[in-house]
């Protein structure tokens, strides 16, 4: 359930207290009966559905009954801003850094290991960054951003471990990182089909970006 | 003998209270403390089901949630009769009943076996390329007997007798899962000054510590170090510690929900709710959900007595159970090493360790060895004997070179590896990374306020994880905002660690072969199926998931995902990462219904809302109906009448008499303020500037694309206040439009928008005699037809309350609405009835309106137009300002289509016989003759018989409609075709006198 901060109200309030009130910043003519077939349909119908940054209305039905706006990222629900009717609308590259920041980030390959250890000490990870909250950064004059954005932008809160990893130096590799999102397909690759079995020997000398070579299980070897 | 498989001495149940149940029929004894599973493998019992597809015999995988053979039905009685609860998860209680499933006759002879016989038929994807046909044979040959053949368990066949509890809570630090690192974190973050609450779907805290014997911290074996920490965390304040509760979907910001089994484990649950429903807001969130062991994919690996190696050891180190006589292993990592360690120190024969690695080394495998266990490395499990058992199991080496070896066991515990769960983590929108060195995925990129710790998060050693796990109590205290000081240190003097293992098949059920090598247990899935899909041109992962099915069970691929995802990569020639994992959908294990709609059940399903006169329409015989979630009077049926009878009546008797309506249901807005006529005449299509205080004119609202949106009699009570009615359905969506208009395209007007739909109670009174009716009752108005009008308001009193009354008329006859408020609706309605009797008058309902009003022409927004329908349309045209520049429509009007010809037009019909009453819906043709599909030229909007007329009535909206009257139509029924003649919408006093008295 979503939490959403009435900017009128001054809190956030769950999601049951709102009705989303469709795309915001579609402007009534105020010559409406002079305007086009076109415009008018575009007026009517044509709406944006972004993946990523949507700009849309919320009214706080179960509230205080005013209508507002939104900045909302559709991948994430994760609200950037809500601002009073009237108010313009907030220039996208505001929240864009903070978009990119729920991407994937790409991982390294993982250091290649000889048979499988009996007692990992700390598997050696390749290094995860957590996402830092989105940084809103100051206010422009007129806009309100909610209490938890400025909470969030405060205490970034990140696993010992990754932090750790965040201070490895850089390894220099001259293949490309591995895109990480693990839910997409990529394009079809030309490649030998190994057997899928145990991690088996390659030497560590290796330079750590190379995969890990699995030795394909023939018969006839001894 | 009983409980045959119990270990004397081992477990932890010892000196538990035994207690008795019964699985088919049979009885069995088992102690407190057991679940299902645990007490059947005691008392020997292995098979425990028939798989979906195939109906293979099945017996326990695992001892946990991931379980997805042995789902069993629980009958408590008649009305509790719970299927495909799984037998590691159910607790024993005395008396407890549960029956296997998909089966029959029986378990161990089932003829549904057949399937297995026939699989070639059944391989992936079957329904879509079978019972194709005959066509005609799917409705009454094929449909039949999937349904009855389909599915697992029986469904229930009486309501849940249950109650079911639900809260929301608020903390500073949720964290979800009760092990090791668990109980760090929380104890850490607790320690620290955060409320934190604290879930487990176990029945006690201490996750793998159930089952790992190694361990040793802060000078306390494992699990008793489990048990203390929980015990300290129970004693402090701002801890609430749950067990048998599941987290069991993780929603947007921070928004988890819980699931507790509050009394599903007791014989006697009394009066306590079934389950409870928690719904957590948590500042921020910590997932310690550890890892989900992996089987291994071989020929025949779903028999009876083949379980995880994991799960033996819970079942020996926990149950005190030795879950076979001869047990033999088949891993690729150390793990089950361990598991085989225990049981051949508990006394149990271990025959074997097949080892798939050629050079297993290590202090584990030493110990192995010196307990005599034969270890055969570089080898695979190529073949299963046995059906409802296993009895053997044939080694062969890696390479397949010579011939096997067969061993007898009667149990075999497999380890491929440890899978992380990933599934909150995912469910929160994180994205997993995959680690190639350990061929796992683990979280990788965060998009909530969480955080994981232990070996979900791929920290496998117990010291790192606990590490782990205090600073990230630590740090989500503080996050939460909480300035505790204590920086706790645990010391872990000895553990166990694994990591590594395989996924995919194993030599033996590689790709060459058609071995049933089953991946997803549940739904019957085999690695040659996974082949196949890609082979049929599946290539992304989703594809492969929906067409196989694999993952798609109640487990949703705990065991199986990652070994379907290495098969499609091997056959797609692609890494696992770039072939994908599939989306983790909440919830995480099945949940109830009965958690989820709790008390919204029955009466509590939906508000009621009932008028101010509510009683005195039931005290009189109402029949009522559901008008969105008012209940309105439809009739009342006097002695002996059936509804056609008492509507008739009623409908005669208002155009005779009079009758009383109870309209207050009726949507009412006030607008006041300076711009109130200026707004209303945007909102509306009607001018308004010009009506003068105390007139009323009937308004049309308008969508902006031109359409009907909702209608209503306003009456203007001065300069700048005016009185809105709306259709009942209509009063909140039309009062949310207003605002709409009035605060983001029109805020610099100055007026008020105030629902007073139930502030007003109102009563139409009907009829010739309708104003010697009110007349008595009235003070400080002139009621007669001069100085009131039809169309007209005046304020006053009546009964000595105050009164809005108004002269309008939705019946044609001479009328008026008297609105009084609300807690004066009962007695001022009586006072009304009671003269009304005088008189001879009726109460009439919400059926006889919708005849009066039709006979005079009158439409019903939603009945008559259905959001397609504009005012010119319906005859309405005068209603829209023509010199207006501006209102929310007057561009819509002009698109093309709602100015074009053949556009469908509001008009009556005559049936040709009098006594036949048209359809509502039915569809209208002008040639019954011609070919289906006709061409449809309009539809009957309202049909009924009308006393008044002495014959049937209907309106519709046919194409051209004001072009056609006289002409004959038709309308095609299934089982005759009505003719019908067009006339006009107005049935009953054309002329409308009887308006004005």
């Amino acid at each position: 359930m979503l939490l959403i901060h009435c900017p009128y109200c001054g809190e956030e309030r769950p999601e049951l207290e709102f009705r989303h009130a469709g795309e915001a910043h579609i402007a009534r003519s105020k010559a409406i009966t002079e305007t086009s077939d076109e415009d008018f349909e575009a007026f009517l119908y044509l709406r944006a559905n972004t993946k990523g940054l949507v700009y849309e209305r919320w009214r706080h039905l179960h509230g205080c009954g005013r209508f507002f706006n939104a900045v909302r990222d559709s991948v994430t629900d994760r609200f950037f801003i809500t601002y009073k009717a009237g108010q313009p609308k907030p220039d996208p590259s505001r929240f864009a850094k903070a978009v990119a920041a729920v991407e994937p980030i790409a991982i390294e390959a993982a250091v290649v290991v000889s048979e499988p250890r009996l007692q990992p000490a700390a598997p050696a990870k390749a290094p995860r960054k957590v996402a830092a909250a989105p940084e809103v950064g100051g206010e422009p004059a007129g806009l309100m951003a909610p209490d938890i954005m400025r909470n969030r932008a405060k205490a970034k809160g990140a696993p010992e471990a990754a932090l750790a990893a965040e201070a490895k130096p850089k390894r220099k590799s001259p293949a490309k990182a591995k895109p990480v999102d693990a839910t997409k397909a990529s394009p079809r690759k030309a490649r030998k089909p190994v057997e899928p079995g145990i991690a088996e020997s390659e030497a560590a000398s290796e330079a750590p970006s190379k995969r890990i070579r699995r030795v394909p299980v023939k018969k006839g070897d001894a | 003998m009983a409980e045959s498989h119990r270990i004397a001495g081992a477990g932890r149940l010892i000196g538990a209270r035994p207690l008795h149940f019964t699985f088919d029929g049979e009885p069995h004894t088992g102690l407190e403390g057991d679940t299902l599973a645990s007490a059947l493998l005691a008392n020997g019992v292995h098979l425990v089901g028939r798989s979906f597809k195939y109906h293979r015999p099945r017996g326990i995988l695992s001892a946990g949630a991931e379980e997805p053979n042995a789902l069993v039905g629980i009958h408590r009685d008649e009305a509790r009769r719970t299927p495909n609860v799984r037998a590691t998860v159910q607790e024993v209680y005395d008396g407890l009943s549960a029956v296997s499933q998909n089966r029959w006759p029986s378990l161990a002879f089932d003829v549904g076996a057949i399937n297995n016989l026939a699989s070639p038929f059944f391989s992936a994807g079957f329904y879509y390329k079978t019972f194709m046909w005959p066509k005609a044979a799917w409705a009454k040959l094929y449909e039949p007997n999937i349904r009855s053949a389909a599915g697992l368990g029986v469904a229930p066949h009486k309501p849940d007798p249950d109650h079911y509890s639900s809260r929301f809570a608020h903390c500073d630090v949720l964290v979800v899962g009760g092990g090791a690192a668990g109980l760090a974190a929380a104890l850490s973050a607790a320690e620290n000054g955060a409320r934190v609450i604290l879930c487990d779907e176990q029945a006690n805290f201490g996750g793998a510590m159930r089952y790992e014997s190694g361990a040793r911290i802060d000078g306390l074996e494992g699990w008793h170090w489990t048990q203390d920490t929980a015990r300290r965390l129970s004693e402090m304040d701002g801890v609430t510690l749950l067990t048998r509760t599941t987290a069991f979907g993780y929603y947007a910001q921070n928004f988890v929900g819980l699931v507790e089994r509050v009394s599903e484990h007791l014989a006697a649950p009394g009066d306590q709710p079934r389950e409870r429903l928690w719904q957590v807001r948590a500042k921020r969130v910590v997932l310690a959900t550890g890892s989900i062991e992996r089987h291994m994919v071989f020929a025949d690996n779903d028999r009876p007595g083949i379980m995880l190696a994991s799960a033996a050891r819970t079942y020996l180190n926990h149950y005190g159970v030795g879950v076979g006589r001869a047990v033999g292993v088949y891993t690729a990592n150390e793990s089950a090493y361990r598991a085989a360690i225990d049981l051949k120190n508990a006394g149990v024969d271990l025959r074997v360790i097949v080892d798939l690695r050629d050079n297993p080394a290590g202090a584990v495998i030493d110990e192995a060895k010196g307990l005599g266990i034969e270890i055969l490395p570089g080898r695979a499990v190529t073949a299963v004997g046995g059906s409802l058992r296993v009895r053997s199991i044939t080694v062969q080496p890696k390479t397949g070179e010579g011939t096997g070896r067969q061993i007898a066991v009667d149990a075999l515990l497999m380890s491929a590896g440890w899978t992380p769960s990933v599934h909150l983590f995912s469910q929160s929108r994180g994205k997993v990374a995959f680690e190639a060195g350990t061929q796992r995925f683990v979280p990788g990129t965060y998009a909530q306020d969480c955080v994981s710790v232990g070996s979900c998060n791929g920290t496998d050693d117990l010291a790192a994880a606990i590490r782990e796990a205090l600073a990230a109590g630590e740090r989500a205290a503080k996050a939460a905002g909480r300035s505790g000081t204590a920086r706790l240190a645990v010391k872990v003097e000895a553990s166990e660690s694994w990591s590594a293992g395989m996924v995919g098949t194993g030599p033996g059920a590689g790709k060459d072969t058609k071995v049933k090598a089953f991946v997803d247990f549940q739904n019957d899935v085999t690695a040659k199926d996974i082949r196949q899909a890609v082979r049929e041109g599946m290539r992304s992962i989703e594809h492969v998931k929906r067409f196989t099915t694999n993952g798609m069970a109640t487990d949703q691929g705990k065991t199986s995902n990652l070994h379907g995802l290495a098969i499609a990569a091997e056959m797609l020639g692609k890494d696992i990462p770039e072939v994908g994992l599939t989306t983790f959908r909440a919830p995480y294990t099945p949940v109830t219904y009965g958690a989820i709609v709790n008390h919204a059940r029955g009466k509590l399903f939906d508000p009621t809302r009932t008028t101010p006169i509510h009683g005195w329409e039931e005290r009189h015989g109402a029949v009522f109906e559901d008008v969105g979630q008012w209940k309105r009077a439809r009739y009342y049926p006097q002695a002996g009448e059936d509804m056609h009878a008492a509507v008739n009546r009623e409908c005669h008797t208002v155009r005779q008499a009079a009758g009383l309506f109870d309209a207050s249901t009726l949507g009412k807005i006030e607008v006041a303020g300076p711009d109130a006529a200026t707004f209303m005449e945007l909102l509306y299509t009607n001018q308004w500037q010009k009506l003068e205080p105390g007139r009323c004119r009937y308004g049309i609202m308008l969508r902006e694309d031109g359409f009907i949106y909702d209608d209503g009699v306003v009456g203007r009570l001065a300069h700048d206040r005016f009185h809105v009615t709306t259709t009942t359905g209509g009063a909140a969506r039309v009062l949310n439009h207003m605002e709409d208009y009035l605060q983001t395209e029109f805020p610099d007007l100055s007026v008020w928008l105030t629902s007073v739909s139930e502030q007003w109670a109102v009563i139409a009174v009907q009829g010739p005699k309708s104003r010697e009716i009110i007349a008595p009752l009235v003070d400080g108005i002139d009621i007669s037809d001069a100085e009131m009008p039809h169309m007209s308001v005046r304020e006053g009193r009546i009964c000595g309350v105050p009164t809005r009354l108004f002269r309008m008329s939705f019946t044609g006859e001479r009328g008026f609405e008297v609105n009084v408020p609300a807690d004066y609706g009962e007695a001022v309605w009586e006072a009304l009835w009671a003269e009304g009797q005088k008189h001879c008058a009726c109460a009439y309902g919400t059926e006889a309106m919708h005849v009066l009003r039709a006979e005079k022409g009158y439409i019903i927004v939603g009945q008559d137009t259905d959001g397609t329908v504009t005012p010119s349309d319906a005859g309405l045209d005068w209603a829209v300002g023509k010199k207006k520049t501006d209102f929310v429509g007057i561009r819509g009007l002009k698109r093309t289509d709602l100015v074009a010809p053949g556009r469908r037009q509001l008009v009556g019909l005559r049936t040709k016989d009098p006594k036949t009453v048209l359809e509502e819906g039915a569809q209208i043709v002008a040639d019954p003759k011609q070919a289906v599909p006709m061409k449809m030229i309009g539809h009957v909007t309202s049909a009924y018989w009308s006393e008044n007329c002495g014959r049937s009535i209907a309106l519709a909206v046919i194409e051209d409609g004001r072009d056609r009257m006289g002409q004959t139509l038709h309308v095609p029924m299934p089982s005759t075709t009505i003719e019908v003649e067009v006339c006009d919408a107005v049935f009953f006093d054309q002329n409308g006198e009887r308006l004005h008295g």
